[in-house]
């Protein structure tokens, strides 16, 4: 506890009306995180997070200009690209941050597999981070669509006709996405409503929940004993009775692991902006309802589900989509079932060794293939 | 222990400084964004044939580059190119053929044909734009609002 | 990683951020340059047109490139060109407009008035004024009208014959036959002749498409005058090809000598702008001979027409090399006209004299054998000799002159009439036939023995 002498005046007004004990935001930004988060992988968490604030600040920047209507989308999206002064970088920034941030999420949901992050008790936050990863998913998928070039209206028929055919719930899932039967004029709108409003909502409470089941628990601690990983960051008190932490096994938050994020947001930031001037955004040929292009290709993220579906029937299709998305949904529970049985059971691993290898040979098999 | 304080600050001083030129910069390129400087850029296009203007007449052309033009070809034979917008609350002006000047119908402002108001509420002049009548063709030349 | 070179990484990747931003200012400021954005005025009329246009998908081409076009940038729209007056011949009633069928120079001429009055002058413009010559009956009549529309009369021109039936829907469409056609010498409805679009092509009328030389390829070509054929093989047409994009073509100011030096073109010297003259439309400013008919003469005023052809030389050449171009080039055109030319007029005029040949133009082979040596390879020779082309010069030129005047021209009139080419071997340019001479013969087997250790009898 500081002196009052030592206070100064405007920290006494503000603590005066916001009463909050100076030793909490001690203790936060001191705290301890355990010394595997030194390695650069660790940082495939916070990536995501700040490409969404990227996200954000160029999202809103590009509504000051984009007009969702299927008569002026196109025209909107020329004019910010070609007319309006840095446009082509603001919205070459927001293709890249997307692209970016779907890889950094699917990278950081390996790296949580493989270090077993997921295991209990950190099981629901899991789940929070597949749907997070699905909505970034959604993102891109509504986001590309709003250009309404000839990809981008024939992406998103192909993607709700192909939503339709998931058992039971398709049908009204393409509906709602839709609104309607079949693409028509409200569904652009539909769209723009998704990745403006509803999903940013949904993506903040999944993150805000996300964020505070990782605090509340504390990272875990990889190669500590069950026990230990079990249970929240070990904390000792020192002779004076001031919490302290092992610093052979810690560091702090603040300084230490802030630097670490505000490096990685440089980079970040240096990345995306050489990126949007090297390879900017693209505008294809206006949609045209009446002309089908002769190669439709999903964007990358979604190849592994096109190759998928090219190569068995429909319902065989579903199905295995169905049960791959429950059993990723479901991992931890999963895995902690084999893991009772056999401790030492490495069959996760190989699972989702086998998985991931599949994702990539699909991956590469559609980026290859030219029909 | 100085020494590493002084590197210390020397290190965080050397931190801000290299992080706040950039956002700085950023910065002013997304307020350039949002407000588009102004563009100064004319051309000079083909407005009109004489023809098409009879001595004494009035035409407005709309969305000339941008522009709501009014022209007007005077007893003499020359031809006057103004902006058709009232400068005071933004109707669209006509030529009044009788009077010989620009009768706004709104709140019935007049300019003369050289753009200086004459009666009623507007604040300003009328803008004028440079004409350049090469035998049949009327050319004026206007600010490039609009590709 | 300790804490201190960590926050000296960040500030590296600051620095590398805040240089990226500086670029993308850079990249904007280039991007936002007045010339790169092209700026279109389309008035309403035009809208239209392109409007009706694109959604009945007619003839939708030429909206797309008229938009690329400078007439697009200045506002100039279809009407511009296209308004037809109550009593013009080429009044087409069309959705509601009165559009004019045909633009003409005349059209042009109201903003062009220079290029319409030098074009109107020249020789391009009297394209289409051969009937009764003897090109015109061949086409017409020993081959047939149909043949002529679309060979002579698409670069000579044809006369436009416009539909008058009464029909408001087609009056004032122009009938087969007279069009399509851009051939530079049209007879036009409206009196004018020529037409702009034979060069300058619809609806882009781009002066770079027309500085290209296949634009005068289209006609300037073939057995009777391959100026193309002859300027891609002589150097001139080789040093464009190799440094084509230096040659600046789509540039607004367009001089040899200031804006390109690596070639020139056929606009180069027969129009273009030097550094000491302005350019013209007049294709006949430089020329001082003409290579076209029988006999080569000297055109009214050929010593100024030379001296402004040297003037183009001279922006790349020496004044040596040049005037020793134009000795060399006489020479070749007086060896034309008197060792092959007259003689063989004089004996054509014998052989009508005598009731040999029939007044009919073409009925008589060696006719055709004396047409194709003046028309023909004697062009070809003379055209050779003018634009440095060595092959067509000799082979395709003044060796066929000299294979078909001695094996088929003096033989074919022998026989008509013999003796009447009896006076041949005395002209001292036709002696050699009589046998060479001796220190002709002893170089040549001196040559022989030397070259391949022949000995030749």
């Amino acid at each position: 506890m500081r002196t009052p002498r030592q206070v100064p005046k405007w920290l006494a007004f503000l603590r005066e009306r916001v009463p909050v004990n100076i030793e909490v935001f001690e203790e936060l930004s001191k705290e301890p995180i355990p010394h595997h988060m030194k390695n650069w992988w660790y940082c495939l968490g916070g990536t995501p997070l700040m490409l969404f604030a990227i996200q954000v600040v160029t999202g809103i920047l590009l509504t000051f200009y984009y007009r969702p209507s299927p008569e002026e989308a196109y025209a909107s999206v020329r004019m910010i690209t070609e007319e309006v002064p840095f446009g082509w970088w603001i919205r070459s920034v927001h293709h890249w941050a997307a692209n970016l941030m779907v890889l950094a999420v699917g990278l950081h949901a390996i790296r949580v597999f493989f270090t077993g992050a997921y295991r209990k008790p950190r099981e629901l936050n899991w789940m929070v981070g597949v749907g997070l990863l699905f909505t970034t998913l959604g993102f891109a998928f509504t986001g590309y669509a709003l250009v309404y070039d000839q990809l981008s209206y024939w992406a998103a028929t192909v993607g709700t006709n192909v939503a339709e055919q998931f058992p039971v719930l398709g049908p009204y899932l393409a509906k709602l996405l839709r609104g309607g039967e079949v693409v028509n004029p409200t569904t652009l709108t539909r769209f723009f409503v998704f990745h403006v409003g509803a999903m940013p909502t949904l993506m903040a409470i999944l993150l805000g929940l996300h964020i505070f089941l990782l605090r509340i628990h504390g990272v875990m601690e990889l190669d500590a004993p069950p026990e230990v990983q079990e249970t929240p960051l070990t904390v000792e008190e020192d002779r004076e009775g001031k919490k302290r932490f092992d610093p052979n096994r810690f560091f702090a938050f603040f300084p230490d692991h802030v630097t670490t994020e505000l490096l990685v947001g440089m980079f970040l930031l240096t990345l995306l902006t050489v990126l949007a001037m090297v390879f900017p955004a693209h505008l294809g040929q206006a949609a045209n309802p009446d002309q089908t292009p002769l190669h439709i290709k999903p964007e990358w993220y979604f190849y592994p589900v096109f190759r998928w579906l090219k190569l068995v029937p429909l319902g065989v299709a579903m199905a295995g989509l169905l049960l791959g998305g429950l059993l990723f949904l479901f991992w931890p529970f999963v895995d902690g079932a084999i893991r009772r049985r056999n401790p030492k059971s490495e069959l996760g691993t190989l699972v989702g060794a086998s998985a991931a290898v599949l994702l990539l040979v699909f991956l590469v098999w559609e980026a290859l293939a030219t029909h | 222990m100085a020494e590493t304080d002084r590197r210390e600050f020397l290190v965080n001083l050397l931190l801000a400084v290299s992080v706040i030129p950039g956002f700085g910069l950023a910065a002013r390129h997304v307020l350039r964004y949002l407000v588009p400087p102004k563009r100064e850029r004319t051309a000079e296009v083909l407005l009109a044939r004489l023809s098409q203007l009879p001595v004494g007449t009035g035409r407005e052309f709309k969305g000339v580059m941008g522009n709501d033009l009014i022209a007007a070809r005077l007893p003499n034979g020359e031809v006057k190119v103004l902006s058709s917008i009232c400068t005071h609350l933004g109707c669209h002006v006509q030529w009044d053929q009788v009077a010989g000047n620009f009768l706004c119908p709104c709140h019935l402002g007049r300019f003369d044909a050289s753009g200086k108001v004459l009666a009623g509420p507007p604040p300003a002049p009328l803008p004028r734009y440079p004409v350049r009548v090469a035998g049949e063709d009327v050319y004026v030349t206007v600010p490039v609002k609009e590709a | 990683m300790s804490l201190q070179f960590k926050k000296i990484i960040v500030a590296i990747f600051a620095v590398a951020f805040t240089a990226a931003v500086i670029f993308v200012g850079l990249v904007e400021k280039e991007r936002a340059k007045p010339e790169k954005a092209a700026a279109v005025y389309a008035d309403e009329t035009t809208k239209a047109c392109i409007r009706c246009h694109d959604e009945k998908h007619a003839a939708v081409d030429w909206s797309r490139q008229w938009e690329q076009s400078r007439h697009a940038k200045k506002g100039i729209g279809c009407m511009a060109c296209h308004e037809a007056k109550d009593g013009d011949p080429d009044l087409w009633l069309h959705e509601g407009y009165k559009v004019a069928t045909v633009p003409t120079p005349k059209d042009c001429k109201s903003c062009h008035e220079q290029q319409f009055k030098e074009f109107t002058e020249s020789h391009h413009a009297k394209a289409a004024q051969f009937i009764g010559s003897l090109d015109n009956i061949l086409g017409e009549i020993a081959e047939g009208g149909p043949a002529a529309n679309l060979g002579c009369k698409q670069c000579h021109g044809s006369t436009v014959q416009i539909q008058r039936t009464g029909d408001p829907k087609k009056d004032g469409l122009p009938l087969p036959g007279s069009w399509p056609n851009t051939g530079i010498g049209r007879v036009n409805p409206d009196g004018s002749l020529g037409t702009c679009t034979a060069c300058h092509t619809r609806h882009m009328f781009s002066k770079k498409q027309a500085r290209e030389p296949r634009t005068c390829g289209r006609c300037h070509m073939g057995p009777d005058h391959p100026q193309i054929e002859i300027y891609e093989e002589s150097k001139h047409g080789i040093m464009f090809a190799a440094w084509r994009e230096k040659m600046a073509l789509d540039a607004d100011e367009w001089i040899v000598g200031k804006t390109y030096t690596a070639a020139p073109t056929c606009a180069t010297c027969h129009m273009g702008a030097t550094t000491t003259m302005k350019s013209t439309h007049d294709v006949g400013a430089r020329i001082s001979w003409t290579l076209r008919p029988l006999f080569s003469k000297r055109l009214e005023n050929w010593e100024e027409k030379r001296g402004r052809m040297k003037k183009v030389c001279l922006e790349c050449h020496g004044p040596n090399w040049v005037d020793n171009y134009f000795v060399m080039f006489d020479d070749a055109v007086e060896l034309w006209n008197n060792k092959f030319a007259k003689p063989a007029n004089d004996i054509m005029e014998k052989l009508k004299a005598a009731g040999k040949i029939t007044p009919t133009p073409f009925d008589d082979p060696i006719e055709w054998t004396f047409y194709e040596l003046w028309h023909h390879e004697g062009r070809r020779a003379r055209h050779g000799a003018s634009m440095m082309g060595p092959d067509f010069t000799q082979w395709h030129g003044f060796y066929e002159v000299a294979k078909h005047f001695y094996t088929k021209f003096l033989p074919e009139a022998e026989k008509l009439l013999p003796g009447v080419t009896a006076g041949i071997n005395q002209l001292p340019e036709h002696a050699w036939r009589q046998g060479l001479t001796k220190e002709q013969i002893k170089q040549m087997v001196d040559f022989y023995q030397t070259r391949y250790q022949q000995r030749v009898q």
